[in-house]
C-alpha cells in the first residue's frame, strides 16, 4: 500500500481534482465568513438570511452598495443567504456521504469477507434499492412528512449506502480479500472483525473515499432538487432560494430578475462540480491507467 | 543470400518520469528470406522492443535515436504510416506474448481473421476469405466448425493455434513470434513450436523467435541473438552458438535453464540482477555481473566483432574455441 | 440464454412486488393520510365512520389491504383521485405515461449516444485540447443544477431568440379547431415513428451484415431509410395531422435537449475512462497489427469493448435519470407522469401520487430490464450462462 504522502503526489498531478479542491477552500472561506459578516458587519436585523427585511427600498432589489448581490421578494439579502447556505451544505453534504461511505464500506466488506448468504442479501437488497426512483419517492414522502436538512442527509446516507456503493466496494474488497496476507492473518489466528478492519478497509478506503465524493455531489443535488420543489422542511439553502424565487412567480420573468435565481443555481452546480472534480482526481490516483501520460 | 530484414544501428529510448530508458541500443542484424532467427534474453531487456520497433508499432513515449529497419529493401520509418498499415500482416505479421488476449472477446474467432483477409485482399470476396480460415484452422489443428465460436469458447491451445493461424491469414513473408508458448504447458508448447516449425519450412517464410527460455530458441532458430539490456551481445548461426558460446552472458544464459535434450546438470544461476537501464553501467552493461571483467570493460563499450563465419561478440575477453577454453568454463559453474 | 432472461423476468417480478409494497406501506405509515382525515371529520357520526371504514376497506388488517390492492392494481384500478375527482387514477396515468415514456426514451437514447460517440473521440485522443475541453464541459452539465440549466436554455431559446415555444406540450391557440384531440394526434405519431425505427433498423440490418461494406450498399440502405422516412410523413401530410405533430414535435426540442444535456456526459466521460482502459488490451494492439485502418481498430476493438461497461452504467442510472425527468417536466410544464406526481404529492392527493410512484416503478424496472438484455445481447460471454466454457 501507498503511504499518504504518494497519494497526494499523484493527486497533486491531476489538474482538474486540484481545481476542484481550490474551489471547495473557497466556499469553505466563503461559508466561514458567514459568522463574521453577520456578528461584525451586518445588521442582523437587515441580513438574517431568513427573517431579515431591508425597509429602505422595494422589494426584490436589484444589486445595488447594499445589497451586492440584491434582495428576495420578501426583502432579503441573496449575498447573506449564499453566505448562510453555505455552511449548512458542507454539512449536508459531507454527512450524508460519510454516511454512506462508512456503512458501504463496512458491508462491502462484509459481503466479500463473508460470502455466501451474507454476500447474497445484501447483493440482492442492492439491486433492488438501486432500481428504486428515490427523488420521486423523496418527493412523495416529503411533502408528507416535511423531512429536515439532519434526517434528509441520514436518509440519503442510508439509501446511497445500501445501494450501487455496496457493489463496488465489495468487488474491491474481493480482490484483496484473496491476497495471501489474509490468509496469512487467519492462520496467525486474526479473529474475522479484526481481519476485516485492519487488513480489508484500509484497502478499500482510497475506492471509498473517491465514492464519497461522488456522494457529496448526489446528495447536495438531490436536497437542492427537492427543496426547488418545497417538500422539505428547510428554511434556508441554495435550493429554497430558488424554491422562493419560483413560488412568488418571478422565475419565468427569465432574464429580468436574473439575480434571485442565477447566484444560487451556479453555487449549487460550482460547488457539485468541485466535488466531483475532487473525485475525478482520486481516480486517477486509484486507477493508474487513467493517470495523465 | 537476399536480405528480408536489415535492422542497422537501431537506437531507441522510452521517455518516462524517472528518465529515458535506454531500451534497445545499436543493434544491428539482418535476417535472410527462410530464415528463422531467435531473440533470446532476460525479461526487460528490449526484445520486445525491437519487435515493436519492426512493426512500427512503438507506443507513444518512445523515441527512435538513430539507426534504421528495412522491410524488404523499403526503409520502415521513411514510409508513410497510411502505407505501412497496408504491409502490416502482409509483410510482416505477429503472433503475440499473451496469445490468450489478443482475441476481440466479443467478436468470433474465424471472423476477426477474414476481417484481415478483406482487408489485406480487396479481391477477394467474403466467402474465399472464410474458405481461407477454414483452410488455416485445418493446418493448426482446430476444427473447421470453430470458426463461429467466441474466443472464451477456446481453450488456452486452441487460441494459440488460432492466433499462429490468423498470423499465416495473408502469408506474410517475416512472422515474428513473441513468446509464442510461454502460456501453455510444456507439452503443448513442444508440439506447438514443432508445428509452426513445419509450416515455416514449408512455406519458406521468415521467422524471429522471441523468448526467454532458450530450450525454445534452440528448438527451432537457425540463427540466435542474445540480448542483454538492450544489447545485441552476441549473434551467430545456432550450432555455432550453442557448441560454443563465446559472450559470458550467453553463457551463463544456457546454464540457467535446464535441456530438455542434453544430459543432466546442475543448473548455474547468473549473480546479480539486469541492470536500471535509466542510468545503464558504464562500458560493457554486462561487467558488474561479469566474472571476468577487467578495467577495460567498466570504462569503454565493447565493439561487436566477428570471431567465425558470420557470428559476432560484442566482449573484450570472449571465451576462446572449447579445445583451449576448458578451464575458464570451470570456473563458471562452479 | 433462455435462462438468463428467465431469471433476469423473475428478478423483475420480485422487484416489483417489494417496490409495491414499500410504496404502499411507506405511504400507508404517513401521517396527514386523507382518507383519515376524512374519517375523522367530526360531522361524520360514529356509526357511519365505522360503516364507511367497513366500506373502504380500512378495519381490514393491513396485509390484507395491501393484497387488495395489489389485486386491483392488476384489474386496472387504482382508485379514484382526489384532487381530479372523480378521474379514476388509471385513466390519469394512462394519458399521462406515453407523453413521459417519449420523452424519457427519446431523451436517454439520444444521450447515450451523444455521450458514447463523444467519449469514443476524446479517449482516442487522449490529452488533446478536444479531451479537455470536454471534460470540462462534461462535467459542467453533469453537475448542473436542473432547473438553472432549463431556465438557461428557455431563456436562451425561447424568450431571447424566440426559436422555440415557451413550455406546455401544444399550443393551444393552434388546436382549437383541431379535427383530434392532442393524444390521438400524438399517439400516432409515435406509432408512426415507431414502425419507421423498426423498417430502418431491418433495413441496416439487413444491408449491414457481412464484412466487406461497398459504397453501393451504404447508400442503398440511406436511400431506403429516407424513402421509409419521407413514406411516413407522406401518410402524416394527407392525413392532416403533419401541421399538428410538428407541433408537438416543437415543443418536445426543449425538453429533450435538457435532459440530453444533463445525462450525456455521465456516458461520456464513463466511456472515456472504460476506453482508456481497453486501448491498453493486447486485442487492440493486435489489431493495429493486422494492419487495420485506425478507425477499425477505435470502433471495433477498443470502443466496442468499453460499450459494456458504460451500457452496465446506463442500466444503473436510468432510476437517477427519472430524477432528472420529474424536474425537467415540471420545468416545462409538460403534462406527463412527473408532473402528475409531483403535483398530486403536493395536494395530498394519495391515491393518486401512490399510482403514479408505482407507475414509475414499473417503468423504470421494464426499462432496466431493456438495457440489461441490450448489454447481454452486446456481451458473447453472457448468452451462454456466464462461464465460459470448459478447455477443450
Amino acid at each position: 500500500m501507498r503511504s499518504l504522502a504518494q497519494h497526494w503526489a499523484i493527486f497533486r498531478e491531476s489538474r482538474i481534482g486540484i481545481a476542484g479542491l481550490v474551489v471547495i477552500v473557497c466556499f469553505g472561506v466563503f461559508g466561514m465568513m458567514w459568522p463574521l459578516m453577520f456578528r461584525n458587519v451586518w445588521d442582523p436585523n437587515v441580513y438574517h438570511p431568513v427573517v431579515g427585511f431591508d425597509p429602505t427600498m422595494m422589494h426584490p432589489a436589484a444589486p445595488c452598495r447594499g445589497h451586492l448581490l440584491g434582495t428576495d421578494p420578501i426583502g432579503r439579502d441573496i449575498l447573506a443567504q449564499l453566505m448562510f447556505s453555505t455552511g449548512r451544505e458542507f454539512l449536508l453534504g459531507v454527512l450524508s456521504a460519510m454516511i454512506s461511505v462508512v456503512v458501504g464500506t463496512f458491508i462491502g466488506a462484509m459481503a466479500a469477507y463473508y460470502g455466501g448468504f451474507t454476500d447474497a442479501f445484501f447483493m440482492r437488497l442492492a439491486d433492488i434499492v438501486m432500481l428504486f426512483p428515490f427523488v420521486p419517492l423523496l418527493v412523495v414522502v416529503g411533502s408528507l412528512v416535511r423531512l429536515d436538512m439532519f434526517s434528509f442527509a441520514i436518509i440519503l446516507g442510508f439509501l446511497e449506502a445500501f445501494g450501487g456503493i455496496t457493489i463496488i466496494l465489495k468487488a474491491q474488497a474481493l480482490q484483496v480479500k484473496v491476497r495471501p496476507y489474509i490468509d496469512a492473518a487467519k492462520v496467525a489466528g486474526g479473529d474475522d472483525l479484526h481481519i476485516i478492519r485492519s487488513h480489508i478497509i484500509p484497502n478499500v478506503l482510497p475506492l471509498s473515499f473517491l465514492y464519497m465524493m461522488f456522494n457529496v455531489t448526489a446528495a447536495i443535488l438531490s436536497e437542492a432538487t427537492l427543496s426547488f420543489f418545497g417538500v422539505l422542511n428547510i428554511d434556508m439553502s441554495w435550493g429554497m432560494m430558488i424554491h422562493t424565487a419560483e413560488t412568488a412567480g418571478y422565475l419565468f420573468d427569465y432574464g429580468r430578475y436574473w439575480w434571485l435565481w442565477l447566484p444560487s443555481g451556479l453555487a449549487i452546480t460550482l460547488f457539485c462540480a468541485a466535488f466531483y472534480m475532487v473525485g475525478r482526481g482520486l481516480d486517477e490516483v486509484v486507477n493508474p491507467r487513467l493517470r495523465k501520460r | 543470400m537476399d536480405a528480408l530484414l536489415k535492422v542497422e544501428n537501431f537506437t531507441m529510448h522510452y521517455r518516462t518520469t524517472a528518465g529515458h530508458v535506454k531500451a534497445v541500443d545499436d543493434v544491428t542484424f539482418s535476417l535472410a528470406r527462410g530464415q528463422s532467427l531467435g531473440l533470446v534474453g532476460e525479461s526487460g531487456c528490449g526484445k520486445t522492443s525491437i519487435a515493436m520497433s519492426i512493426m512500427r508499432l512503438l507506443p507513444y513515449n518512445s523515441e527512435i535515436k538513430s539507426g534504421r529497419v528495412f522491410l524488404g529493401g523499403q526503409d520502415v520509418y521513411s514510409m508513410r504510416e497510411e502505407d505501412f498499415r497496408k504491409l502490416r500482416w502482409k509483410e510482416v505479421a505477429m503472433i503475440f506474448q499473451a496469445a490468450m488476449n489478443a482475441l476481440n472477446p466479443v467478436y468470433t474467432v474465424g471472423s476477426q481473421i477474414t476481417e484481415v483477409i478483406l482487408e489485406h485482399e480487396p479481391a477477394a470476396s467474403e466467402r474465399d476469405a472464410r474458405e481461407r480460415v477454414a483452410e488455416l484452422f485445418c493446418t493448426v489443428g482446430i476444427p473447421e466448425e470453430r470458426m463461429d465460436h467466441y474466443p472464451h469458447e477456446y481453450s488456452g491451445g486452441m487460441k494459440q493455434r488460432a492466433v499462429i493461424a490468423m498470423a499465416l491469414a495473408c502469408s506474410p513473408s517475416l512472422i515474428i513470434a513473441d513468446e509464442p508458448t510461454t502460456a501453455l504447458d510444456v507439452i503443448v508448447q513442444d508440439k506447438i513450436l514443432r508445428e509452426m516449425e513445419e509450416i515455416r519450412r514449408k512455406t519458406d517464410m521468415s521467422m524471429i523467435y522471441i523468448s526467454h527460455d532458450i530450450s525454445v530458441i534452440a528448438e527451432v532458430s537457425d540463427v540466435v541473438g542474445v540480448m542483454y539490456a538492450g544489447k545485441l551481445v552476441e549473434i551467430g548461426p545456432a550450432d555455432d552458438i550453442f557448441k560454443r558460446p563465446r559472450h559470458p552472458y550467453t553463457y551463463g544464459l544456457m546454464n540457467a535453464y535446464p535441456s530438455i535434450l542434453g544430459e543432466k546438470r546442475d543448473l548455474a544461476t547468473i549473480p546479480g540482477e539486469p541492470p536500471n537501464l535509466v542510468f545503464p553501467p558504464e562500458g560493457c552493461r554486462f561487467h558488474p555481473r561479469c566474472d571476468w571483467a577487467t578495467d577495460e570493460c567498466g570504462t569503454v563499450e565493447p565493439p561487436a566483432r566477428y570471431v567465425g563465419p558470420n557470428h559476432s561478440v560484442a566482449c573484450y575477453n570472449p571465451f576462446p574455441a572449447p579445445s583451449s577454453g576448458g578451464d575458464r568454463i570451470g570456473v563458471a559453474t562452479a | 440464454m433462455r435462462r438468463y432472461v428467465l431469471g433476469r423476468v423473475g428478478q423483475l417480478v420480485i422487484t416489483l412486488f417489494i417496490y409495491i409494497a414499500l410504496v404502499y406501506f411507506l405511504l400507508q405509515a404517513m401521517p396527514g393520510d386523507i382518507s383519515m382525515i376524512y374519517l375523522q371529520n367530526p360531522r361524520i357520526p360514529q356509526a357511519a365512520r365505522e360503516e364507511l371504514k367497513k366500506q373502504l376497506g380500512l378495519d381490514q388488517p393491513p396485509i390484507v389491504q395491501f393484497l387488495s390492492y395489489i389485486r386491483n392494481f392488476f384489474t386496472g384500478n387504482l382508485g379514484v383521485s382526489f384532487s381530479q375527482y372523480p378521474r379514476p387514477v388509471w385513466d390519469i396515468l394512462l394519458e399521462r405515461l406515453p407523453r413521459t415514456l417519449v420523452l424519457f426514451i427519446t431523451a436517454n437514447a439520444l444521450s447515450f449516444y451523444v455521450g458514447f460517440m463523444l467519449g469514443r473521440v476524446i479517449a482516442w485522443r487522449r490529452g488533446a485540447t478536444v479531451d479537455h475541453a470536454a471534460t470540462v464541459v462534461g462535467i459542467a452539465f453533469w453537475t448542473a443544477f436542473y432547473p438553472l440549466l432549463s431556465l438557461i436554455l428557455i431563456w436562451l431559446f425561447a424568450y431571447t431568440l424566440k426559436w422555440l415555444p415557451l413550455n406546455q406540450f401544444i399550443e393551444p391557440s393552434l388546436w382549437v379547431y383541431a379535427p383530434w384531440p392532442s393524444n390521438t394526434v400524438f399517439g400516432y405519431m409515435v406509432f408512426g415513428i415507431a414502425v419507421i425505427s423498426i423498417a430502418v433498423f431491418a433495413i441496416l440490418w439487413s444491408l449491414g451484415r457481412g464484412q466487406r461494406k461497398t459504397g453501393r450498399k451504404i447508400g442503398l440502405a440511406w436511400a431506403l431509410s429516407a424513402g421509409v422516412f419521407a413514406a411516413g410523413l407522406g401518410v402524416a401530410a394527407s392525413a392532416g395531422m403533419l401541421v399538428y405533430m410538428w407541433d408537438i414535435v416543437r415543443h418536445m426540442v426543449l425538453p429533450v435537449v435538457t435532459l440530453t444535456l444533463i445525462n450525456f456526459a455521465g456516458t461520456m466521460l464513463l466511456m472515456r475512462d472504460s476506453m482508456l482502459e481497453t486501448v491498453e488490451e493486447d486485442y487492440v494492439m493486435a489489431a493495429r497489427a493486422k494492419g487495420l485502418p485506425d478507425a477499425v481498430v477505435r470502433d471495433r476493438y477498443a470502443a466496442r469493448n468499453a460499450l459494456l461497461p458504460t451500457v452496465t452504467s446506463l442500466v444503473l442510472s436510468l432510476a437517477a435519470s427519472m430524477s432528472g425527468g420529474l424536474v425537467t417536466e415540471t420545468m416545462f410544464s409538460w403534462p406527463g407522469l412527473g408532473q402528475v406526481l409531483f403535483r398530486s404529492a403536493l395536494a395530498n392527493d394519495y391515491p393518486l401520487a401512490t399510482g403514479a410512484l408505482v407507475f414509475t416503478g414499473i417503468f423504470l424496472l421494464i426499462a432496466h430490464f431493456v438495457a440489461d438484455m441490450l448489454y447481454a445481447a452486446l456481451d458473447p460471454r453472457i448468452s451462454y450462462g456466464g462461464e465460459p466454457v470448459a478447455e477443450g
